[in-house]
Protein backbone atom coordinates (compact mmCIF):
# COMPACT_ATOMS: atom_id res chain seq x y z
CA UNK A 1 0.00 0.00 0.00
CA UNK A 2 1.32 3.36 -0.99
CA UNK A 3 2.04 6.17 1.50
CA UNK A 4 -1.12 8.30 -0.56
CA UNK A 5 -3.07 4.69 -0.65
CA UNK A 6 -2.57 4.58 3.58
CA UNK A 7 -3.17 8.03 3.78
CA UNK A 8 -6.76 8.13 2.47
CA UNK A 9 -7.40 4.79 3.90
CA UNK A 10 -7.15 6.07 7.21
CA UNK A 11 -8.86 9.77 6.47
CA UNK A 12 -11.77 7.70 6.03
CA UNK A 13 -11.56 5.96 9.22
CA UNK A 14 -9.72 8.03 11.87
CA UNK A 15 -7.97 11.31 11.07
CA UNK A 16 -5.41 12.46 8.93
CA UNK A 17 -2.59 15.93 9.40
CA UNK A 18 -1.36 17.30 6.50
CA UNK A 19 1.01 20.46 5.93
CA UNK A 20 -1.47 22.72 3.49
CA UNK A 21 2.01 23.92 2.04
CA UNK A 22 -0.33 23.91 -1.44
CA UNK A 23 -2.58 26.09 0.34
CA UNK A 24 -1.77 30.32 -0.15
CA UNK A 25 -3.53 32.73 2.19
CA UNK A 26 -3.60 36.39 2.36
CA UNK A 27 -5.46 38.96 4.28
CA UNK A 28 -6.84 41.88 2.72
CA UNK A 29 -7.22 45.22 3.82
CA UNK A 30 -7.69 49.07 3.35
CA UNK A 31 -10.84 51.17 2.58
CA UNK A 32 -10.79 49.81 -0.88
CA UNK A 33 -10.56 46.22 0.33
CA UNK A 34 -14.60 44.99 -0.51
CA UNK A 35 -14.70 46.89 -3.74
CA UNK A 36 -11.68 45.22 -5.24
CA UNK A 37 -12.32 41.63 -4.13
CA UNK A 38 -16.23 42.47 -5.39
CA UNK A 39 -14.65 43.13 -8.86
CA UNK A 40 -12.41 40.27 -8.54
CA UNK A 41 -14.32 37.10 -7.25
CA UNK A 42 -17.34 36.06 -9.40
CA UNK A 43 -19.37 35.06 -6.47
CA UNK A 44 -21.86 37.36 -4.84
CA UNK A 45 -20.20 39.01 -1.45
CA UNK A 46 -22.67 40.73 0.13
CA UNK A 47 -24.34 37.38 1.09
CA UNK A 48 -21.64 36.49 3.03
CA UNK A 49 -21.56 38.22 5.90
CA UNK A 50 -21.76 35.90 8.62
CA UNK A 51 -18.52 33.76 7.36
CA UNK A 52 -16.81 32.14 4.57
CA UNK A 53 -18.33 30.85 1.05
CA UNK A 54 -15.82 28.67 -1.44
CA UNK A 55 -15.59 30.50 -4.62
CA UNK A 56 -13.34 30.59 -7.65
CA UNK A 57 -10.66 33.07 -9.26
CA UNK A 58 -10.93 32.77 -13.27
CA UNK A 59 -9.03 33.87 -16.09
CA UNK A 60 -10.25 37.07 -17.12
CA UNK A 61 -9.02 35.98 -20.92
CA UNK A 62 -10.04 32.60 -21.63
CA UNK A 63 -12.39 31.78 -18.70
CA UNK A 64 -10.57 28.98 -17.32
CA UNK A 65 -10.50 28.55 -13.73
CA UNK A 66 -6.87 29.34 -12.02
CA UNK A 67 -7.59 28.44 -8.26
CA UNK A 68 -10.06 27.01 -5.80
CA UNK A 69 -10.90 30.42 -3.27
CA UNK A 70 -12.66 30.18 -0.01
CA UNK A 71 -13.31 34.12 0.92
CA UNK A 72 -13.08 34.47 4.77
CA UNK A 73 -14.64 37.46 6.70
CA UNK A 74 -12.14 37.54 9.53
CA UNK A 75 -11.71 40.70 12.10
CA UNK A 76 -9.31 43.06 10.85
CA UNK A 77 -9.79 42.14 6.99
CA UNK A 78 -11.07 39.46 4.37
CA UNK A 79 -9.02 36.27 4.55
CA UNK A 80 -8.39 34.51 0.93
CA UNK A 81 -7.53 30.88 1.03
CA UNK A 82 -6.20 29.72 -2.37
CA UNK A 83 -5.44 26.45 -4.09
CA UNK A 84 -3.80 26.48 -7.45
CA UNK A 85 -1.83 29.65 -6.72
CA UNK A 86 0.93 31.20 -4.78
CA UNK A 87 0.61 33.73 -2.21
CA UNK A 88 2.37 36.48 -5.11
CA UNK A 89 0.25 35.96 -7.92
CA UNK A 90 -3.00 35.87 -6.06
CA UNK A 91 -1.97 39.32 -4.28
CA UNK A 92 -1.02 40.57 -7.68
CA UNK A 93 -4.41 40.01 -9.36
CA UNK A 94 -5.94 41.56 -6.48
CA UNK A 95 -3.98 44.57 -6.82
CA UNK A 96 -4.72 44.62 -10.40
CA UNK A 97 -8.44 44.48 -10.19
CA UNK A 98 -8.77 47.33 -7.93
CA UNK A 99 -10.88 50.09 -9.10
CA UNK A 100 -8.94 53.48 -9.74
CA UNK A 101 -8.06 55.27 -6.50
CA UNK A 102 -8.89 52.25 -4.36
CA UNK A 103 -6.87 51.67 -1.51
CA UNK A 104 -5.86 47.96 -0.70
CA UNK A 105 -3.31 45.87 1.04
CA UNK A 106 -2.36 42.27 0.65
CA UNK A 107 -0.71 40.66 2.86
CA UNK A 108 0.92 37.30 3.03
CA UNK A 109 -0.64 35.27 6.29
CA UNK A 110 2.33 32.68 5.98
CA UNK A 111 4.88 35.62 6.62
CA UNK A 112 3.45 34.89 10.42
CA UNK A 113 1.66 31.95 10.30
CA UNK A 114 1.74 28.09 9.41
CA UNK A 115 -1.36 26.66 7.97
CA UNK A 116 -2.22 23.09 8.70
CA UNK A 117 -5.08 20.55 7.94
CA UNK A 118 -7.07 17.62 9.83
CA UNK A 119 -9.51 15.66 7.97
CA UNK A 120 -11.18 12.60 8.94
CA UNK A 121 -14.76 11.54 10.86
CA UNK A 122 -12.62 12.15 13.65
CA UNK A 123 -10.55 15.26 13.19
CA UNK A 124 -13.64 17.14 15.83
CA UNK A 125 -12.14 15.07 18.40
CA UNK A 126 -8.95 15.86 18.10
CA UNK A 127 -9.15 19.03 17.20
CA UNK A 128 -11.40 19.74 20.72
CA UNK A 129 -9.02 18.36 22.52
CA UNK A 130 -6.18 20.19 20.97
CA UNK A 131 -7.94 23.34 20.50
CA UNK A 132 -10.88 23.77 22.84
CA UNK A 133 -14.39 21.81 22.90
CA UNK A 134 -15.97 24.46 21.07
CA UNK A 135 -14.18 23.46 17.84
CA UNK A 136 -16.91 20.95 18.16
CA UNK A 137 -19.83 23.05 17.65
CA UNK A 138 -18.38 25.14 14.81
CA UNK A 139 -20.79 24.53 11.50
CA UNK A 140 -19.18 24.52 8.51
CA UNK A 141 -17.63 27.01 7.00
CA UNK A 142 -17.05 29.31 9.97
CA UNK A 143 -13.75 31.01 11.30
CA UNK A 144 -12.71 30.45 14.71
CA UNK A 145 -9.66 31.64 17.03
CA UNK A 146 -8.98 29.29 19.51
CA UNK A 147 -6.10 30.41 21.57
CA UNK A 148 -2.95 31.37 19.23
CA UNK A 149 -4.88 29.54 16.36
CA UNK A 150 -7.25 30.61 13.74
CA UNK A 151 -9.09 27.69 12.95
CA UNK A 152 -11.60 27.54 9.60
CA UNK A 153 -13.86 24.41 9.48
CA UNK A 154 -13.65 23.23 6.35
CA UNK A 155 -14.36 19.44 5.47
CA UNK A 156 -13.11 19.37 1.51
CA UNK A 157 -13.25 15.23 1.71
CA UNK A 158 -17.00 14.91 2.87
CA UNK A 159 -15.37 14.10 5.90
CA UNK A 160 -15.13 16.64 8.89
CA UNK A 161 -11.79 19.14 7.93
CA UNK A 162 -10.40 21.86 10.14
CA UNK A 163 -8.08 24.58 8.20
CA UNK A 164 -5.93 25.84 11.22
CA UNK A 165 -3.11 28.71 10.86
CA UNK A 166 -0.81 28.66 14.30
CA UNK A 167 1.39 31.51 14.57
CA UNK A 168 4.83 30.77 13.15
CA UNK A 169 6.63 31.89 16.48
CA UNK A 170 4.29 28.94 18.14
CA UNK A 171 4.74 26.74 15.29
CA UNK A 172 7.06 23.60 16.77
CA UNK A 173 5.13 23.61 19.89
CA UNK A 174 1.52 23.67 18.35
CA UNK A 175 2.60 20.95 16.57
CA UNK A 176 4.59 19.19 19.36
CA UNK A 177 0.76 19.19 21.37
CA UNK A 178 -0.69 17.74 18.42
CA UNK A 179 1.20 14.81 17.46
CA UNK A 180 1.05 13.78 21.40
CA UNK A 181 -2.36 14.15 21.43
CA UNK A 182 -2.81 12.67 18.40
CA UNK A 183 -1.13 9.41 19.72
CA UNK A 184 -4.71 8.04 20.85
CA UNK A 185 -6.29 8.68 17.76
CA UNK A 186 -3.87 6.73 15.37
CA UNK A 187 -3.40 10.21 13.53
CA UNK A 188 -1.09 10.10 10.39
CA UNK A 189 0.51 12.88 8.64
CA UNK A 190 -0.92 12.03 5.68
CA UNK A 191 0.24 13.08 1.74
CA UNK A 192 -1.62 16.35 0.38
CA UNK A 193 -2.44 13.37 -2.33
CA UNK A 194 -4.55 11.23 0.08
CA UNK A 195 -6.54 14.65 0.52
CA UNK A 196 -6.90 14.97 -3.14
CA UNK A 197 -8.07 11.89 -3.85
CA UNK A 198 -10.94 12.06 -0.81
CA UNK A 199 -11.61 15.53 -2.44
CA UNK A 200 -12.18 14.40 -6.00
CA UNK A 201 -14.04 10.99 -5.51
CA UNK A 202 -16.64 12.91 -3.32
CA UNK A 203 -17.37 15.09 -5.82
CA UNK A 204 -14.72 18.20 -4.79
CA UNK A 205 -12.36 20.30 -6.58
CA UNK A 206 -8.88 20.15 -7.06
CA UNK A 207 -7.35 22.82 -8.81
CA UNK A 208 -3.88 21.51 -8.93
CA UNK A 209 -5.15 18.55 -11.20
CA UNK A 210 -3.53 19.20 -14.74
CA UNK A 211 -6.22 17.50 -16.29
CA UNK A 212 -8.67 19.87 -14.67
CA UNK A 213 -6.69 22.83 -15.21
CA UNK A 214 -7.60 24.40 -18.47
CA UNK A 215 -11.68 23.48 -18.11
CA UNK A 216 -14.25 26.31 -17.08
CA UNK A 217 -17.01 26.61 -14.11
CA UNK A 218 -19.07 25.41 -17.09
CA UNK A 219 -17.83 22.54 -17.23
CA UNK A 220 -16.01 21.04 -13.74
CA UNK A 221 -19.68 21.98 -12.43
CA UNK A 222 -18.68 24.87 -10.36
CA UNK A 223 -21.10 27.06 -12.03
CA UNK A 224 -22.89 27.22 -8.06
CA UNK A 225 -19.66 29.18 -7.18
CA UNK A 226 -20.26 31.46 -9.78
CA UNK A 227 -22.90 34.70 -10.13
CA UNK A 228 -24.49 35.41 -13.04
CA UNK A 229 -25.93 38.46 -11.68
CA UNK A 230 -22.51 40.72 -10.90
CA UNK A 231 -19.98 42.21 -13.29
CA UNK A 232 -16.40 40.90 -12.15
CA UNK A 233 -13.08 40.45 -13.82
CA UNK A 234 -13.45 37.45 -16.55
CA UNK A 235 -17.26 37.95 -16.45
CA UNK A 236 -16.97 38.04 -20.21
CA UNK A 237 -14.88 34.94 -20.85
CA UNK A 238 -16.99 32.87 -18.96
CA UNK A 239 -20.17 33.66 -20.28
CA UNK A 240 -17.96 32.84 -23.92
CA UNK A 241 -16.91 29.62 -22.24
CA UNK A 242 -20.52 28.84 -21.16
CA UNK A 243 -22.16 29.48 -24.14
CA UNK A 244 -19.35 26.55 -25.78
CA UNK A 245 -19.41 24.04 -23.59
CA UNK A 246 -19.95 20.95 -25.19
CA UNK A 247 -18.73 19.09 -21.94
CA UNK A 248 -19.08 18.62 -18.67
CA UNK A 249 -17.29 16.15 -15.99
CA UNK A 250 -19.02 13.38 -14.63
CA UNK A 251 -18.20 10.98 -12.13
CA UNK A 252 -17.32 6.99 -13.03
CA UNK A 253 -16.85 3.82 -11.24
CA UNK A 254 -14.27 1.28 -12.31
CA UNK A 255 -13.58 -2.30 -11.15
CA UNK A 256 -10.12 -1.76 -12.81
CA UNK A 257 -7.70 1.23 -13.40
CA UNK A 258 -8.52 3.61 -16.40
CA UNK A 259 -5.94 5.26 -18.22
CA UNK A 260 -5.94 9.25 -17.60
CA UNK A 261 -6.64 10.83 -21.13
CA UNK A 262 -7.94 7.60 -23.48
CA UNK A 263 -11.04 7.92 -24.83
CA UNK A 264 -14.50 7.17 -23.55
CA UNK A 265 -17.12 6.06 -25.88
CA UNK A 266 -20.75 5.10 -25.65
CA UNK A 267 -22.50 2.33 -28.18
CA UNK A 268 -18.95 3.01 -30.35
CA UNK A 269 -19.24 6.76 -30.17
CA UNK A 270 -16.40 8.82 -28.84
CA UNK A 271 -18.51 10.86 -26.09
CA UNK A 272 -15.25 11.70 -24.25
CA UNK A 273 -12.18 11.58 -22.23
CA UNK A 274 -11.25 10.16 -18.98
CA UNK A 275 -9.30 13.07 -16.83
CA UNK A 276 -9.06 11.62 -13.57
CA UNK A 277 -8.62 8.06 -12.13
CA UNK A 278 -7.55 6.51 -9.14
CA UNK A 279 -7.62 3.68 -6.71
CA UNK A 280 -10.84 4.67 -4.18
CA UNK A 281 -10.03 5.62 -0.62
CA UNK A 282 -12.04 2.62 0.45
CA UNK A 283 -9.94 -0.10 -1.30
CA UNK A 284 -13.00 -1.42 -3.39
CA UNK A 285 -12.88 -0.60 -6.65
CA UNK A 286 -11.62 2.67 -8.76
CA UNK A 287 -12.91 5.58 -9.30
CA UNK A 288 -12.70 8.73 -11.39
CA UNK A 289 -14.29 11.75 -13.68
CA UNK A 290 -14.32 11.59 -17.31
CA UNK A 291 -15.15 15.01 -19.62
CA UNK A 292 -18.35 13.85 -21.34
CA UNK A 293 -20.41 15.31 -24.35
CA UNK A 294 -23.15 17.36 -22.31
CA UNK A 295 -25.88 14.79 -24.01
CA UNK A 296 -23.98 11.84 -21.75
CA UNK A 297 -22.92 13.45 -19.28
CA UNK A 298 -25.47 11.89 -16.71
CA UNK A 299 -25.01 9.31 -13.83
CA UNK A 300 -26.03 5.38 -14.50
CA UNK A 301 -24.75 4.41 -18.23
CA UNK A 302 -22.17 1.84 -19.14
CA UNK A 303 -19.57 3.27 -20.96
CA UNK A 304 -16.11 1.54 -22.81
CA UNK A 305 -12.52 2.57 -22.42
CA UNK A 306 -9.44 1.16 -24.01
CA UNK A 307 -8.66 0.33 -20.62
CA UNK A 308 -12.05 -1.20 -19.54
CA UNK A 309 -15.82 -0.44 -18.92
CA UNK A 310 -16.68 2.31 -16.48
CA UNK A 311 -20.05 3.17 -15.27
CA UNK A 312 -20.90 7.03 -14.47
CA UNK A 313 -22.31 7.58 -11.31
CA UNK A 314 -23.68 10.70 -9.11
CA UNK A 315 -21.11 11.70 -6.82
CA UNK A 316 -20.04 10.64 -4.12
CA UNK A 317 -18.41 7.95 -5.23
CA UNK A 318 -18.21 6.46 -1.59
CA UNK A 319 -20.25 7.42 1.54
CA UNK A 320 -17.79 9.08 3.94
CA UNK A 321 -17.88 8.14 7.10
CA UNK A 322 -18.94 11.50 8.71
CA UNK A 323 -22.43 10.72 8.12
CA UNK A 324 -22.77 7.94 10.84
CA UNK A 325 -20.78 9.34 13.33
CA UNK A 326 -22.45 10.78 15.93
CA UNK A 327 -20.27 13.43 17.40
CA UNK A 328 -22.13 13.55 21.13
CA UNK A 329 -22.04 9.85 21.87
CA UNK A 330 -19.30 8.33 19.59
CA UNK A 331 -15.34 8.42 19.69
CA UNK A 332 -12.82 7.66 17.82
CA UNK A 333 -12.24 4.76 20.75
CA UNK A 334 -15.57 3.48 20.89
CA UNK A 335 -15.97 3.67 16.95
CA UNK A 336 -13.25 1.12 16.52
CA UNK A 337 -13.55 -1.29 19.62
CA UNK A 338 -17.22 -1.72 18.17
CA UNK A 339 -19.26 -0.03 21.18
CA UNK A 340 -20.88 2.68 18.84
CA UNK A 341 -24.30 1.39 17.56
CA UNK A 342 -23.44 3.16 13.94
CA UNK A 343 -20.05 1.41 13.91
CA UNK A 344 -19.80 -1.03 10.98
CA UNK A 345 -19.21 -4.66 11.86
CA UNK A 346 -15.48 -5.26 11.99
CA UNK B 1 -27.49 4.99 -29.94
CA UNK B 2 -29.75 2.66 -28.42
CA UNK B 3 -33.39 4.24 -27.54
CA UNK B 4 -33.36 2.70 -23.96
CA UNK B 5 -30.33 5.28 -23.26
CA UNK B 6 -31.85 7.54 -24.95
CA UNK B 7 -35.19 7.57 -23.15
CA UNK B 8 -32.96 7.11 -19.79
CA UNK B 9 -30.99 10.18 -19.95
CA UNK B 10 -34.00 12.39 -21.54
CA UNK B 11 -35.74 11.35 -17.97
CA UNK B 12 -32.90 12.45 -15.83
CA UNK B 13 -32.68 15.70 -17.99
CA UNK B 14 -36.66 16.04 -17.22
CA UNK B 15 -36.27 15.39 -13.63
CA UNK B 16 -32.93 17.77 -13.08
CA UNK B 17 -34.75 20.39 -14.54
CA UNK B 18 -37.58 20.23 -12.37
CA UNK B 19 -35.66 19.41 -8.89
CA UNK B 20 -33.39 22.55 -9.89
CA UNK B 21 -36.61 24.42 -10.20
CA UNK B 22 -37.88 23.37 -6.43
CA UNK B 23 -34.42 24.41 -5.41
CA UNK B 24 -35.00 27.64 -6.55
CA UNK B 25 -38.77 28.77 -6.05
CA UNK B 26 -39.63 26.43 -2.53
CA UNK B 27 -36.11 26.70 -1.19
CA UNK B 28 -34.94 30.08 -1.90
CA UNK B 29 -31.50 29.07 -3.22
CA UNK B 30 -29.82 32.14 -4.78
CA UNK B 31 -29.15 30.72 -8.51
CA UNK B 32 -30.56 30.97 -11.67
CA UNK B 33 -31.91 27.02 -12.10
CA UNK B 34 -29.32 25.93 -14.85
CA UNK B 35 -26.38 27.14 -12.83
CA UNK B 36 -27.17 24.49 -9.90
CA UNK B 37 -24.65 21.77 -11.44
CA UNK B 38 -26.21 18.14 -10.99
CA UNK B 39 -22.70 16.94 -8.69
CA UNK B 40 -23.01 20.30 -6.39
CA UNK B 41 -23.08 19.86 -2.94
CA UNK B 42 -26.61 21.14 -1.65
CA UNK B 43 -25.70 21.52 1.89
CA UNK B 44 -23.23 22.24 4.06
CA UNK B 45 -19.54 23.86 2.16
CA UNK B 46 -21.66 23.62 -1.15
CA UNK B 47 -24.64 25.34 -1.88
CA UNK B 48 -25.37 26.00 1.72
CA UNK B 49 -28.29 24.95 2.47
CA UNK B 50 -29.04 23.58 6.23
CA UNK B 51 -31.39 20.88 8.14
CA UNK B 52 -34.16 22.97 8.04
CA UNK B 53 -34.10 23.66 4.75
CA UNK B 54 -33.63 19.78 4.25
CA UNK B 55 -37.60 18.86 5.74
CA UNK B 56 -39.03 21.73 2.80
CA UNK B 57 -36.76 19.96 0.45
CA UNK B 58 -37.88 16.32 1.38
CA UNK B 59 -41.53 17.51 1.17
CA UNK B 60 -40.83 18.83 -1.79
CA UNK B 61 -39.45 15.92 -3.36
CA UNK B 62 -41.82 13.77 -1.79
CA UNK B 63 -45.05 16.17 -3.00
CA UNK B 64 -43.79 17.40 -6.20
CA UNK B 65 -42.28 13.97 -7.53
CA UNK B 66 -44.36 11.35 -6.13
CA UNK B 67 -41.51 9.36 -4.47
CA UNK B 68 -41.07 8.89 -0.05
CA UNK B 69 -37.84 9.40 0.92
CA UNK B 70 -36.35 7.05 4.04
CA UNK B 71 -35.25 8.72 7.39
CA UNK B 72 -31.88 9.66 8.64
CA UNK B 73 -28.46 9.05 7.32
CA UNK B 74 -29.62 7.59 4.05
CA UNK B 75 -31.63 10.71 3.37
CA UNK B 76 -28.90 12.87 3.97
CA UNK B 77 -27.19 10.44 1.09
CA UNK B 78 -30.33 11.11 -1.58
CA UNK B 79 -30.26 14.68 -0.74
CA UNK B 80 -26.81 15.25 -1.33
CA UNK B 81 -27.30 16.43 -5.02
CA UNK B 82 -29.66 17.03 -7.92
CA UNK B 83 -28.32 14.05 -9.20
CA UNK B 84 -28.42 11.85 -5.93
CA UNK B 85 -32.30 12.57 -5.99
CA UNK B 86 -32.39 11.84 -9.64
CA UNK B 87 -30.85 8.18 -8.98
CA UNK B 88 -33.72 7.58 -6.23
CA UNK B 89 -36.44 8.96 -8.17
CA UNK B 90 -35.58 7.01 -11.14
CA UNK B 91 -34.64 3.96 -8.78
CA UNK B 92 -38.02 4.11 -7.15
CA UNK B 93 -39.90 4.51 -10.61
CA UNK B 94 -38.58 1.69 -12.02
CA UNK B 95 -38.38 -0.67 -9.14
CA UNK B 96 -34.89 -0.80 -9.27
CA UNK B 97 -32.24 -0.35 -6.23
CA UNK B 98 -31.13 3.46 -5.74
Amino acid sequence: MSAVDRGAAVLRRGVVVTDAAHLAVVQVEGSGAAATLDRLLPCELHLYDGGARPTLLVDPDDGRVLADVTVVRAAGGTLLLADGLGAAELAARIRDAAPPGATVEVRDVRDDRVPLALHGPFAWELAAAWLGRHVIGLPPLALYTAGRAWILRYGRTGEIGYEVLVPRGAHDEEIGRLLSLGERFDLLAAPQESVDRCTLEVGGFVARRPALAALSPAELQLQWRVSARKDHVGRAALERRRAAATRRITWFHASTPIAEGLPVALDGEHVGDVLVCEPLSTGRGWGGIAGLDRRWAHAGLALETPSGPITTASAPLIEPTSRRVRVHSDTYASWHDGSSAAAPAA
Amino acid sequence: MRADVVDRVALREELGARIRVLLVERLGVRCEPDAIDPDAALFGAGLGLDSVDAIELVVAVESELGVSLPDGDDASMILHSVSRIVDHVVAARTGGAS
